[in-house]
Parts: structure tokens; sequence; C-alpha cells
């Protein structure tokens, strides 16, 4: 089998042989096949290689790859609400961690007093749902917080800053924290086409405010 | 060269990820359905041997998940093949790592290609395979872009990461061995 000496053709033939070339390049290159006993069984040759090689495609499960496929998001959208979420759920985590050290603080007050009878509160004061929360799940008698300690919780937290991303803040109050939560619950909610929403961009000064 | 058949094609392919953008996930199926004989026969010929649904699979979920990345300057098929070949490459760094597998050289193309399809009835395919078996890996992975999927040798080029005039040269060079295989 020789090889055509127009090498330029010879480059061409697995684009005939594909159908990518357009009408012009097409006719010079038929037009040289047809007279190039070399082109032709080198043009044979590629075609024969091509059903080859396609004729051993491995067989794949297509709608087991249609389900692994994510559904689209829009990447302005993701990356702007992605970082906001972020930073609200670091501000949540700073929260619950601000939550333990108050607790960790009030601690020895609740000991204390743990002497007293589990009924010694029977208007329990409304504490913060901060505090409130975790206690929920404790079966022990700390669950009324007593008001010494609840009346500490603000002293507290207002003397400790918590260092974030670019700044400082305070820890959160029921207010503030209930605030954050709707708005994490508006970021989940917004459509995709929903690039910015003015709802959401006050979140830093409103969490920095005591 | 031009993009006339083909190029129609990509068009469409564009106008698939705008639908499933939009939320069509019909137009997903289209597409994989469409390309994943390609990417499945690409993987193979570059190394993909009983993970073939693995790479192109993780392929697909990768090219969906930046398909805002993907601008349209080459075709969908290339980038995908682009988007296969780096993660086969890397699955086989890290068996290397592992020490699980010792990749396959060269030289013992012969029984790890052709062990792909043993049964090759007629024997015209049969001399090709085993002509295709002789290549060294970068000859094969180029020639079967190039005569098996109708690459340009710039598409090529981007896909093995290599220049288009290294692309035609392994070209050249694989098709004077598979000739010079056949005259045997
Ligand atoms: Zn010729």
């Amino acid at each position: 089998m020789n090889d055509c000496p127009n090498a330029d053709v010879r480059d061409l033939l697995p684009d005939l042989v594909h159908a990518r070339l357009d009408a012009g390049t097409r006719g010079m290159v038929d037009a040289h096949v047809a007279g190039c006993a070399d082109c032709r069984e080198e043009l044979a040759l590629l075609r024969d290689m091509s059903a080859t090689l396609r004729s051993r495609t491995p067989q794949v499960d297509v709608a087991g790859i249609v389900a692994a496929i994510p559904a689209h998001r829009a990447p302005v959208r993701r990356s702007w609400v992605g970082w906001r979420t972020a930073a609200a759920i670091t501000m949540i985590a700073a929260g619950g961690s601000s939550v333990v050290m108050l607790r960790h603080d009030i601690a020895p007050v609740t000991d204390s007093l743990a002497v007293l009878p589990a009924v010694a509160s029977p208007e329990p004061v409304s504490p913060s749902p901060i505090t409130q929360k975790p206690r929920a799940s404790q079966p022990v008698p700390s669950v009324k917080p007593v008001a010494p300690a609840v009346q500490r919780a603000p002293a507290v937290s207002n003397e400790r800053e918590l260092a974030m991303a670019g700044g400082t803040m305070h820890d959160l109050n029921e207010k503030e924290l209930a605030s954050l939560l709707r708005d994490i619950e508006k970021m989940d909610a917004m459509p995709s086409a929903d690039v910015e929403s003015p709802a959401i961009a006050p979140i830093s000064p409103r969490v920095r405010t005591p | 060269m031009s993009d006339v058949a083909e190029g129609a094609d990509e068009q469409s392919d564009l106008d698939l990820i705008n639908r499933w953008k939009g939320g069509d996930q019909r137009a997903a199926t289209l597409l994989v359905e469409r390309h994943a004989g390609s990417v499945a026969r690409f993987a193979a010929s570059v190394g993909a041997k009983g993970d073939v649904q693995d790479i192109v699979q993780d392929t697909f979920v990768r090219a969906f998940a930046s398909i805002d990345s993907f601008r349209g300057d080459s075709s969908l098929r290339t980038w995908l093949f682009t988007i296969a070949r780096r993660l086969l490459l890397d699955l086989r760094r890290s068996e290397r790592r592992r020490g699980a597998q010792v990749e396959v050289q060269d030289g013992d193309a012969v029984t790890e290609y052709d062990a792909l399809d043993s049964v090759v009835a007629d024997e015209t395919r049969q001399r090709m395979h085993l002509a295709m078996a002789r290549l060294s890996k970068t000859q094969r992975e180029v020639f079967t872009l190039r005569v098996g999927e109708g690459l340009s040798y710039k598409e090529i080029a981007a896909v093995a990461d290599t220049t288009e005039g290294a692309a035609r040269v392994h070209y050249h060079n694989a098709m004077r061995a598979i000739k010079e295989f056949l005259d045997e």
C-alpha cells in the first residue's frame, strides 16, 4: 500500500470519511481521489478502520448516567447565595459556640441552685431561644432557667466578641438569631433567577447591631 | 478543513444545553444518548477497561456540573473527551499510588487492547485490531480520534494535550505502521 505524494489531500481523507469538508474542499478532494489509486486505497482503509473502531463501542447505561447528572444551577446565583449561606452558617455556628460558652459561664450558677426543687419556678422566665433550645433536650431540672442565670446572659454576651470574616460580631440575641434564620429561609426559597435580593443584603449590618 | 456536517450538530448541542439549563431533563438524555458512545469508545481506546461506565458517567456528571464554563469554542464532544481523558489519567495515577495496578506499557499493548474483544468474526477486522494494538498509546489515541471520531488535528491537540503538529506526525506514523502491518 503506497502513500500518495499529495500530503495535503492525504491529510484530508479522514475528514472526507466523516463528511467534515465544505463543498469546495470536498469537490477538490473527490476530483483527486477519482484519479489517484493510492488515495482510493487509503480511503477504503480509513473507512474500514473507522467502521472497525466504531464497531467496538462499549455498552453504557445511558439512563444511569442521566440519573447521576445534577440539576443545573446558575453559577452567579450559586456563588452569591453560596457565599451568603456559608456566612450565615458561620454566624450560626459562631452563635452556637457562644451559647456553649455562655452556658459554661452560667453553669456554676445553675449548679449552685440545683438544690432548689424543680417546681421552684412555676412560671419559668422566658429565656431566649438560644438558651432554651439546647436545654429542652435535657431531662434535668436545668431546663427551667433560673432568673440569675438569664440575667447574667446578656452581660456575658455583651462582653464577648467573635472574630468574623472581615470584622467582629457580638453574640446574637434572640431577635437577631430569629431574623437571621428568617433570612436563611428566604435564601432557600429564592427562585434560581433571583440573583440578588435586597431582603438578604442587610444581614451583616443587622447582626453587628448589639 | 471546516466543520460542515458536525458543525450543524454542535449547534443543536448548544440548543440542548440551553434547554437543559432551562430545566428540560429530556435534553440531558438526548445529549448523553448522542455522545456516550463516543466517550466510551475513546475511554476504551486510552485504557479504560472494566471502568468504562464509571469514566463515562463521571465525565457527563462533571461536564454538566460545569456546563457554564463550556463556551462552545470547541465541540461538546471534544470537551467531553478532554474531561474523560483527565479523569482516566487521574484514576490511573491514584491506582499507581496505591500500587493497585501498574500502568500497561506500550509494549504490552497487544494483549491489553486485543483483550477488549477477542471475538471478532471478520478476519479483516481482526487484522485491523491487531494493527491498532501494535501502535504506541499516543499513536492509538490520536489515530482513534482522527479516524474513529473524525476530529481535526486542532481538536486532537486540545484533547490529547499536545500540539497540532505533533498530532499530525503521530497520525501519519500510525497510518504507516498500520499499512505496513496489513501489507505483511
Ligand atoms: Zn492521491
